[in-house]
């Protein structure tokens, strides 16, 4: 759209500025920059940096055990195989139709990599909750923090991590199983999706209740994760709507569950000065 | 030092940048608003206000072009102004029971300005996008983001708004 010169002119010219008026409304934003609290809200990556460093070495440690540990199911599937199939879980009457669907190692590893996932997710959550402690929360709101984005950049790493670990395990099972990437991945995704629910429900809604509720959800969810190892039915093809359904309704409580913690945080519910 | 500084150093907990942010920008704040509501004291205490909501929700500001930001608050400010004069006339009028518009109000602000007076005839959606377009010098794109319209309203605001002031400045003899 053309500018007319004219018009232009007219409004630019137009219009002093009446310097009492300014004096007067500089004065009054002076004195809203002095009553401001100063809030330090640094940049995304910049709290990436920063908070990389307050990841325990255990943590680390402990994801890479299991990283090992998948890997080393992935590739010794056969041995674990036949192993398994002397033990008291499987019956021909099991394993011959996971036979027909995907063979033996189907039926063996996946259950094993799900298991793993799932502790991957306990091991996230455990770091996650040192920030979700009594007066951890406190002490980051009154240094002036945004404890909103402190908490994304926390479960952005933790997250990030373990979807590396999916990735890598679906990517690597590929060759030795029937199921395709996708298929993989919603087994891999769906205990560590219910156990992530299940941590994030007890750190949020009874914080700071204490230790031991914490290390009994910690044990409770270890079971949990071992759970579907036990129901070999479940890797069944005719089984994978049951898988589907769960992930969804757990991602769903889980979103709703983060939307209402941001929520909280945002209006200050979540902290507590008693 | 530029803008990125400035919201930089805000953002690290550092309000002394606020005050030289105000002082950058006032005037072409208050002369948007002075465009808008036809008043100087008015646009003083819309300009002020803008700043103040400004300190208030700095710590959020995520966006590139600080000038824009800033004359989208004005732009708000400036609606809530006309809103609250409009139901102080309104409430007034009833008694009298006689209905009143918002150009009704600009109308009775505008002085002696001969362009002020001339934009008093427009509606209040084209005499913002006229203000941002030929005083603030921003693009169609830039206008309907602040106005929260897409580019066609814009371009239409204009193409209408221009005609009619040409009209009655020629109408005034400018």
């Amino acid at each position: 759209m053309k500018k007319d010169r004219e018009l232009t002119r007219l409004f630019r010219e137009e219009l002093p500025v009446e310097e009492q008026g300014r004096k007067r409304a500089m004065e009054a934003i002076r004195k809203s920059i002095r009553s401001k609290k100063p809030v330090c809200v640094p940049a995304w990556r910049q709290i990436f940096y920063t908070q990389l460093p307050f990841f325990s070495r255990g943590y680390w440690c402990f994801q890479v055990f299991l990283l090992l540990l998948g890997a080393s199911a992935i590739a010794g599937a056969g041995e674990l195989s036949v192993w398994i199939q002397d033990g008291p879980l499987f019956s021909r009457r099991v394993l011959e139709p996971l036979a027909a669907q995907g063979g033996v190692p189907c039926a063996v590893l996946l259950p094993v990599l799900s298991a793993i996932m799932a502790l991957v997710s306990v091991a996230g959550f455990a770091e996650l909750g040192k920030c979700f402690s009594c007066r951890m929360w406190e002490l980051e709101y009154s240094c002036c923090l945004d404890l909103k984005q402190l908490l994304a950049v926390r479960m952005a790493i933790t997250g990030m991590v373990d979807l590396i670990w999916i990735a890598c395990f679906t990517a690597a099972s590929l060759g030795r199983l029937q199921t395709g990437f996708v298929q993989t991945g919603i087994y891999l995704l769906t205990p560590y999706v219910c156990n992530s629910l299940l941590y994030l429900t007890v750190f949020t809604f009874a914080r700071g209740s204490g230790r031991i509720l914490q290390a009994c959800v910690l044990a409770a969810a270890c079971c949990i994760s071992f759970l579907p190892a036990c129901i070999p039915y479940l890797y069944e093809q005719a089984a994978l709507w049951l898988w589907l359904v769960v992930l969804a309704a757990a991602g769903s409580l889980a979103a709703a569950e983060l939307f209402c913690l941001a929520g909280k945080i945002g209006r200050g519910e979540e902290i507590c000065w008693n | 030092m530029d803008d990125k500084k400035w919201i930089r150093e805000i953002h690290q907990g550092n309000n002394a940048p606020l005050e030289q942010i105000a002082e950058k920008y006032y005037d072409d704040i208050y002369r948007f608003c002075c465009f808008q509501t036809g008043n100087p004291a008015d646009a003083c205490d819309c300009a002020q206000e803008t700043f103040i909501r400004f300190i208030r929700y700095v710590d959020s500001y995520r966006e590139r072009n600080l000038k824009g930001y800033l004359l989208t608050i004005a732009a708000n400010v400036c609606r809530d102004y006309f809103k609250a004069l409009y139901r102080e006339r309104e409430l007034e009028k009833t008694q009298m029971d006689q209905p009143v518009r918002q150009e009704e109000d600009f109308t009775q602000n505008c002085g002696e300005s001969s362009l002020l007076q001339a934009l008093s005839c427009l509606p209040c959606v084209q005499r913002e996008a006229l203000t941002l377009f030929y005083f603030d010098e921003l693009k169609i794109r830039e206008i309907a983001r602040i106005t929260g319209t897409n580019t066609a309203t814009v371009k239409s605001r204009l193409h209408q708004g221009k005609q009619k002031l040409k009209k009655i400045l020629e109408e005034k003899g400018l």
